[in-house]
């Protein structure tokens, strides 16, 4: 039991070194680095590369790997970040996953994609107190993490770059008009950030004894929880938040085992939002909420398509391309509208309502879960299955995001995310309907009415169909008043709010709009007349109705 | 939505699907001219992964056919014309096994798959082999549900049930009780589920068992509580990079008894260390094993990779010939490898020897796998042979 807390806080001691880096470039650029696991990834394969390869000391290899990737940091920043500054969030988010998938890729095209193991260049467990294993490595990265969060205190609160960073942090517009170059406390941030991920892409090799340069997607993911935990902007936060998910993580593994690992971390993160959104640390919110991609439309050119075009073009889809193309090229096809079908109600809820919902696996999974044990274990046949996976879904993600549609900004995109890995987590251990692990093969060909989809050019012309209505519903949708509505949060909510739009009713219609019978809002829409305004009962905002 | 459109832009939209319907068009009748009747190349497609987290067993497949193929064109190839792969990148992901089954069905030079590395990645793509009647020889896959896909899906490979009634045998020689750690996945709970029921019928305790993530990088804390169960010895049932993660932090949390894991790669041999000394694995193949066959390959394997080879360089480098000698003896064409693989008797490879298929299960019949231990950094035969 001690080892599984000793475990837990060396595991903490590295979530604390990663989540720093991700709440300091939150609170100084307001942008989510999801580059920050790939930097950590790349600080461990160049310190092997260093290290094993060139026989480099460890202590100059740590050196030169903080500064390597301090000079990536800026270089993101410079590159990715500060172009879009006027853009919506969005914008800055997005780029920061694109770069770091170039970081990843390009590490392991440089250095090789194998896992390698890191040169123990300090002990891992030679220092035993009682039945307690630890080593030095692991009290020095405990000693780095301290020496590193005192400094780093210390240079906020005494130096006068510090003093910057923490008045751009608070707001960036004052700060600028005293005269503080913004852009460099931005990039200064970045520096500081991605030097200390480099750092603790070292020590966890030594930890995990292995490397490789495809870690850091799952790392930085659980670095983003634990600064979430902690309050997102907040140091100390972070740090506090590292050591409890450390510890969260360890003992729910011991008791639960491996397999439980993604419900408990990720669980952890939606019982945080849910209860206590702002983190451990920081106010809550500490963020506003703002609408992150309504603005994004705005400055873009719409591209103005009539009804005949869509025509013309699902006409040419259906008959010309089965018709030039071989299967191969039909079966592609047919995974390009699946991820057109994904595409279009993504678009509701990103483009129209300004929410970023990068969670969007959890309905796609419990949509097609359901779709296939209602087929393969039920006899079901294919149009009742799809129905019932699309009621499901929208049931089962309606209920399970309720909670969070009271966040705004920055906070729904990681609840979406948080939600997704959870209900994949359930489906995967509830063994008994799902067959977990196993997998669902064996699935039947659809059929309708009789007539049954078997070739790739009629499964491509059927799931050309399905895009059809999903379509065809979400444009009505947009055109009609919840349409409108949606909109307006989406362009501004704060707006919407003051002109009487129930903004948290709104979105879960949204949410059950988006997957299935949207029989039950238009419902509850329509009773209601728009004259006179009174509180709503459900998001205690002035509504009119 | 507006409805005040630019004539120009759909006129543009409608060129630019015609440009993509005239391009999908070429590249279709592209295809279809390089895969002429009259070549003089035979082909093989190869559906593995070469990128992804099964990147390393696509590498030492491609050593494996690479040697293969040098000796087979040398020797003048199948009935004179060369043999040659087609190699199409799945990440052992069966959304893209099955869009590649349908490019190989498709593909007329094509006579026969090989592939893919994990099984449900296989049997994904295995009704488009079936119906486009192109055999699948899907020669990793252990699953014993993989070649319940049809006539047309053939493999060399163990099964799991064998694989792990031999493994539960060699631990109850070391062992009474032990605690099981396994991958998460469909072949782990499989192997776990086999290894259980082997395990009660030979008399050996499990203590204490828990499934491991793919991507998990700590396991302390099931290692930990596996310890303190009091097992003689530890079981792995996973691949090489995970076997070599849990083994030495088994070590770290210091214990110290026997381990059985890991697998016969030699990147687990090297990611492991000094921590895997003693570990026992089953295997099909060692390169100490002093037969002059196997001597024989694998000298000409160093010399070619300067490297020993291991199971999986073993595993492609005999599939390939397997499906060349069928192809020799039934014709170079789809039914042809087909027509051979029901015919000889008589396959010969460095993993499992001489041996005939079963044409019920459409597996070699009567192969087991040999014990082997990790002794100075290679593993060694013991005792129990095939």
């Amino acid at each position: 039991m001690f080892d599984t807390l000793i475990a837990g806080l060396v595991h903490g001691n590295a979530y604390a070194l990663i989540a720093v880096g991700i709440t300091l470039i939150f609170g100084v650029s307001n942008v989510i680095n999801f580059a920050h696991g790939a930097i950590f990834a790349f600080g461990s394969v160049l310190g092997w590369w260093l290290i094993a390869q060139h026989g480099v000391p460890w202590w100059a290899a740590l050196a030169v790997v903080v500064a390597v990737t301090a000079l990536v940091g800026v270089a993101i920043d410079v590159l990715a970040v500060r172009p879009l500054r006027r853009a919506p969030a969005i914008a800055a988010l997005l780029a920061t996953v694109a770069v770091g998938l170039i970081i990843e890729n390009v590490v392991a095209l440089v250095f090789g994609p194998d896992t390698r193991p890191f040169p123990q260049v300090l002990p891992t467990n030679n220092i035993r107190v009682g039945g307690v294993r630890l080593g030095t490595s692991d009290v020095v990265m405990f000693a780095i993490t301290l020496t590193v969060m005192a400094g780093l205190w210390a240079f906020l609160r005494y130096s006068r770059h510090g003093l910057a960073i923490r008045a751009t942090a608070q707001d960036p517009d004052a700060a600028a008009q005293m005269g503080i170059g913004v852009g460099r406390v931005q990039s200064l941030a970045f520096a500081i950030a991605s030097g200390l991920g480099g750092l603790a892409g070292i020590f966890v090799g030594l930890y995990n004894s292995n490397i490789s340069p495809t870690s850091g997607g799952i790392v930085g993911m659980t670095g983003f929880v634990a600064a979430t935990i902690g309050g997102l902007g907040s140091i100390p936060g972070a740090v506090v938040g590292g050591f409890v998910l450390g510890l969260v993580e360890a003992f729910g593994i011991y008791w639960f085992g491996d397999g439980y690992r993604d419900l408990i971390t990720f669980g952890l993160l939606v019982i945080f939002l849910v209860l206590r959104p702002g983190g451990l640390l920081a106010r809550p919110p500490a963020i506003e909420s703002e609408p992150m991609t309504g603005t994004f439309l705005g400055s873009g050119r719409e591209l103005r398509v009539r009804w005949w075009h869509g025509l013309i073009a699902f006409a040419v889809a259906g008959v010309a391309i089965p018709l030039v193309a071989d299967d191969y090229g039909i079966s592609v096809g047919t995974q390009i509208l699946a991820y057109a079908i994904i595409a279009v109600s993504m678009t509701l809820v990103a483009g129209s309502a300004g929410q970023l919902a990068i969670g969007q696996a959890g309905p796609i999974a419990i949509g097609a879960y359901t779709s296939a044990v209602l087929t393969v274990s039920h006899g079901w046949a294919f149009l009742p299955a799809i129905v019932a996976a699309g009621v499901v879904a929208a049931v089962a993600s309606s209920v399970l995001a309720a909670p969070l549609w009271r966040l705004g900004g920055h906070y729904v995109a990681i609840a979406t995310l948080g939600i997704g890995i959870v209900t994949v987590a359930i489906i995967r251990n509830w063994e008994s309907v799902t067959r977990g692990s196993y997998g669902i093969f064996g699935i039947p060909a659809p059929s309708v009415f009789g007539y049954e989809f078997t070739t790739h050019t009629q499964v491509f012309r059927l799931e050309l169909a399905v895009l059809a209505v999903v379509l065809a519903v979400i444009v009505g949708v947009q055109r009609s008043r919840l349409g409108t509505a949606i909109r307006a949060i989406g362009a501004d909510e704060v707006a919407a709010r003051s002109a009487g739009v129930p903004c948290a009713t709104t979105r879960r219609w949204r949410s059950r709009w988006r997957r299935s019978s949207p029989a039950s809002a238009a419902r509850c829409w329509r009773t209601s007349t728009p004259t006179s305004i009174r509180r709503c009962s459900t998001c205690r905002c002035h509504c009119w109705w | 939505m507006s409805t005040k459109v630019s004539r120009s832009l759909g006129f543009r939209i409608a060129v630019g699907i015609g440009a993509v319907s005239l391009v999908a068009g070429l590249a279709a009748a592209c295809d279809s001219e390089s895969s002429g009747s009259g070549s003089d190349t035979v082909y093989f497609g190869v559906s593995g992964p070469k990128t992804g987290g099964s990147a390393e067993y696509g590498r030492l497949w491609q050593q494996g056919f690479d040697l293969a193929l040098d000796e087979i064109n040398a020797a003048g190839g199948i009935d004179g014309k060369k043999v040659a792969l087609k190699w199409e990148d799945s990440q052992s992901d069966p959304k893209q096994t099955v869009p590649i089954a349908t490019k190989f069905v498709g593909d007329q030079s094509i006579i026969a798959e090989l592939g893919d590395f994990s099984s449900p990645a296989s049997i994904a793509a295995s009704p488009v082999y079936n119906r486009g009647k192109l055999v699948q020889y899907g020669f990793t896959n252990s699953s014993v549900d993989f070649t319940k896909g049809g006539d047309y899906s053939w493999s060399p490979s163990i099964t799991l049930d064998v694989f792990q009634e031999r493994n539960a045998e060699w631990v109850k020689s070391k062992a009474k009780k032990v605690s099981v750690v396994y991958l998460e996945t469909d072949w782990g709970k499989q192997a776990f589920k086999f290894f259980e029921q082997f395990a009660k019928e030979k008399g050996i305790e499990i203590a204490y068992s828990s499934p491991i993530l793919p991507d998990s990088q700590d396991f302390r804390p099931v290692l930990i509580k596996g310890r303190d169960a009091n097992p003689d010895a530890f079981v792995h049932l996973g691949y090489g990079p995970d076997g070599a993660l849990v083994v030495k932090q088994l070590r770290d949390v210091g214990f110290t008894g026997q381990f059985f894991g890991g697998q016969n790669t030699p990147q687990f041999i090297d990611l492991a260390g000094s921590a895997a000394e003693g570990d026992i694995v089953n295997g099909v193949f060692t390169p100490s094993d002093p037969s002059p066959k196997i001597q024989s390959f694998v000298t000409k394997f160093k010399a070619k990779f300067n490297t020993d080879p291991g199971d999986f360089n073993v595993y492609a480098y005999d599939a390939l010939n397997v499906l060349v000698k069928a192809a020799k003896t039934g014709g170079a064409t789809r039914e042809g490898v087909l027509k051979g693989l029901r015919e000889v008797k008589d396959f010969d490879g460095i993993g499992l020897g001489t041996f005939a298929f079963d044409q019920q299960t459409r597996r070699p019949s009567g192969v087991k796998p040999i014990e082997l231990v990790l002794q100075n950094g290679k593993f060694v035969p013991v005792g129990s042979k095939k």
